[in-house]
């Protein structure tokens, strides 16, 4: 009985040795296969370009060569010209981060907040429902960039797209980190839509709702982005969202004023909590932006 | 008997450190290793060929061809196409590439070139692709498949050594021509696809198709004999076909030939050699001093044809006299030469009719009260009052699908005209039937009989609904 015990037992070790080699030998193996054989490389002068200026500068890399990982599986989207590439990195140094670190506390902040990773598209992320997407960003890590490919300072529908995909993705990197300002979603708590809602309201309704637009509803966190973005790029911040209508005498311009009340607060609530946890005052950076329009 | 044991036990611990170690370096390389091997390798074969390669480039079966040579080198590709969009910027253009390891072998062409231009074409569903599969070294062929079509049956995309003498055979001149063709046509509402009429001058008999120079889509038309429609021993045959094309050594081949008989004789149409393009075609407007494009060819067995512009619409022809009520709109659909609605903010019709909220095209109308043929408009005052304003024009019958409309001097107002109306009905008019010949298209709308009539003079567009 001993002798078939372990006769038993030798066999059992035998075939676990078996299962062992047959498993084991490639494990490592595939832990280490490279998913792409190199958008990262430096291979010309302007990789060498943003290598200096931005990757070891900002520690900020700059994807310009398309990976189809940016983009979700039902997306398209194609990547710049490689022309434009520069004018964009031109963009960035003058729109975004000079006016943060040109103003008191900004480049200490800016240098510690910076998202990890820039990417270029040249268009429109076209959605298989038929929508495109403008430009996104991922948990402050990423912020990507659409429609580089008709970069063109002059134009000033692009550049305030441009300039609002940034300053909207750049604030989020605040709440992220900081959170919201205490109490800030209780200003107008009515007014958020339900999810994916935002896009029925148009910009008369989402002022009188107290939001500077309708994406602004969709989330505490959104309108807080919003609130930031349009107070840096909007030329007419302050007429457009806090400024009283004077002689309303209908119930939609006494609704706007109300909104504006609310939206007042908001950037005042934000104003303070930005200066408290970054050091940065928002009124400096909207300066510095707006000498740039 | 423990003894023994022990002893398999640890046999087994040896072949198991020997396999792990000794046959993975005879036989079998890191996966690592295997991955660089066979993406040097694709990339050694990316670069070999001494004039690169050629590629002949479907992006869908219902497409035509594209025509490229392309040449790889360490970092980038230069590409030669065919497409002439974009004022020629993708005839040569070079480009990073790279070669990837996802799911299989990838070649990405990593920025924007002729294959991402294709690619976003109608919002990126066209079909076109840059990020292809490796499937297979074909004799001296290497073979793709797309990996951005999401059907069932990707593109093939097969990449041929190429000859020296291969890019003598690119017809970029026929795809600039080929572009000049776009400027004529209603737009408003709907993407603009240009029709041309071929005159087989020698058979004395027209084709009338229309050609999408982006997608290299030709669907021909009709068929008819003579070169116009006012020939009262017309003859014509409706052709339902539609094929892909390519440009090659100075022709249009199609990739499906264009058969049909017409009045007894049979006709086959494979391929346009093109020779001489110019801008001396016929001009649609009386007014206008610049003339069409004009592009002149043989077509082997036919001899001699022309390629004008045409404004033919076959479902245009169907406009015709309605005795039972006028066709009617609302005045929001008359649309000036960008597309912009008069009756909007700015329009001259928002400006001198701000009540107007209808347009009338009285074309054969019988009343007893009312002008049979006559346009103008359904005026509503703010008690909500309504009147209608009409200026005639003289009776006509339309030819084919052109409806001349000669305005004159009668005005018909159902009530009391304001001071202005008939100096403004006259303004509009004047504008919207300058030059007097409008040309009829359908404008597909189920449910419902939609027709536009367009004004080659100043290219405004009128929509008329049945």
């Amino acid at each position: 009985m001993n002798t078939l015990k372990y006769m038993k037992s030798g066999f059992i070790y035998f075939l676990t040795s078996i299962i062992l080699l047959l498993s084991g030998c490639n494990q490592e193996e595939a832990l280490n296969v490279p998913v792409n054989q190199g958008p990262d490389v430096i291979r010309n002068e302007l990789d060498q370009y943003i290598e200096d200026n931005f990757t070891e500068e900002y520690g900020m890399a700059i994807r310009y060569r398309f990976v189809d990982r940016y983009v979700g599986p039902t997306q398209r989207v194609t990547p710049p010209r490689l022309e434009v590439v520069r004018p964009m990195l031109d963009f960035i140094d003058e729109f975004w981060i000079d006016p943060y670190i040109s103003v008191e506390n900004g480049e200490e902040f800016f240098r510690k907040h910076v998202p990890a990773e820039i990417v270029f598209l040249g268009g429109l992320i076209y959605n298989d429902d038929g929508t495109v997407i403008l430009g996104t960003a991922d948990a402050g890590a990423q912020i990507t960039f659409t429609d580089v490919n008709s970069v063109d300072f002059d134009d000033m529908n692009w550049l305030l797209q441009q300039l609002q995909t940034v300053y909207h993705e750049f604030a989020h990197v605040v709440h992220q980190r900081y959170k919201l300002p205490n109490a800030f979603e209780t200003i107008t708590p009515q007014g958020y839509t339900s999810a994916g809602a935002w896009f029925t309201l148009t910009d008369e309704e989402a002022l009188q709702r107290g939001f500077v637009s309708p994406y602004a509803t969709s989330s505490p966190n959104e309108d807080f982005a919003e609130v930031i973005a349009h107070f840096l790029f909007d030329e007419n911040f302050y007429e457009n969202f806090i400024e009283a209508e004077p002689g309303c005498i209908t119930q939609d311009c006494d609704s706007r004023n109300q909104g504006r009340v609310y939206i007042n607060e908001k950037l005042n609530s934000i104003m303070a909590h930005y200066e408290r946890v970054t050091g940065v005052k928002l009124e400096d950076v909207r300066e510095q932006v707006q000498s740039k329009l | 008997m423990r003894n023994i044991s022990i002893y398999i036990r640890l046999l087994i611990l040896m072949l198991f450190f020997h396999g792990c170690t000794k046959e993975k370096e005879a036989l079998l390389p890191s996966v690592e290793e295997r991955v660089t091997e066979a993406v040097t390798n694709l990339r050694n074969e990316l670069t070999a060929p001494a004039n690169g390669w050629r590629l002949e480039y479907q992006p869908t079966n219902a497409s035509g061809i594209f025509y490229m040579l392309l040449e790889f080198d360490e970092d980038e590709v230069h590409i030669q196409s065919d497409v002439a969009d974009n004022n020629g910027e993708f005839f040569e253009h070079t480009i990073p590439w790279r070669v990837d390891n996802a799911l299989g072998l990838e070649l990405v062409y990593e920025t924007y070139g002729v294959f991402h231009y294709l690619f976003e074409l109608d919002a990126a569903t066209f079909g076109a692709e840059f990020e292809w599969a490796f499937v297979e070294k074909a004799g001296d062929n290497l073979v793709f498949r797309s990996i951005s079509d999401l059907n069932f049956s990707p593109s093939t995309i097969t990449l041929s050594p190429a000859a020296p003498n291969d890019d003598s055979k690119f017809s970029r001149d026929i795809a600039a021509n080929l572009n000049e063709f776009v400027s004529v046509g209603p737009k408003a509402l709907e993407v603009q696809i240009p029709k041309q009429q071929i005159i087989l001058q020698d058979a004395g008999v027209s084709v009338y198709w229309s050609l999408d120079a982006t997608k290299r889509v030709i669907t021909s038309i009709l068929a008819a004999t003579g070169s116009d429609f006012a020939d009262p021993g017309l003859q014509a045959v409706v052709l339902n076909h539609q094929s892909g094309y390519i440009l090659q050594n100075g022709n249009l081949e199609l990739l499906a030939p264009l058969q049909f008989i017409l009045d007894g004789r049979s006709y086959s149409i494979s391929a346009i050699n093109f020779s001489e393009f110019s801008t001396t075609g016929p001009n649609y407007c009386i007014f206008s001093p610049d003339n069409g494009p004009l592009y002149t060819g043989q077509i082997a067995g036919l001899g001699s044809v022309s390629m004008i512009s045409s404004l033919f619409d076959l479902e245009g022809a169907a406009f015709q006299p309605i005795t039972d009520f006028p066709y009617s709109v609302n005045s929001f659909f008359i649309f000036d030469e960008s597309g912009s609605s008069l009756a909007d903010e700015g329009g001259i019709i928002a400006q001198k009719f701000p009540g107007a909220t209808g347009f009338l095209f009285y074309y054969g109308f019988e009343s007893d009260s009312q002008p049979s043929f006559a346009v103008g408009f359904i005026l509503e005052d703010s008690l909500g009052n309504s009147e209608i304003i009409l200026r005639e024009f003289d009776p006509v019958t339309t030819i084919g699908n052109m409806v001349q409309v000669n305005l004159n001097n009668n005005y018909y107002f159902s009530g009391t005209p304001g001071p202005d109306d008939q100096a403004n009905l006259e303004e509009i008019t004047n504008l919207l039937f300058e030059g007097g010949d409008m040309y009829a298209s359908d404008f597909p709308v189920e449910g419902l009989n939609v027709f536009k009539l367009f004004n080659p003079c100043n290219q405004h567009e009128i929509f008329l609904v049945q």
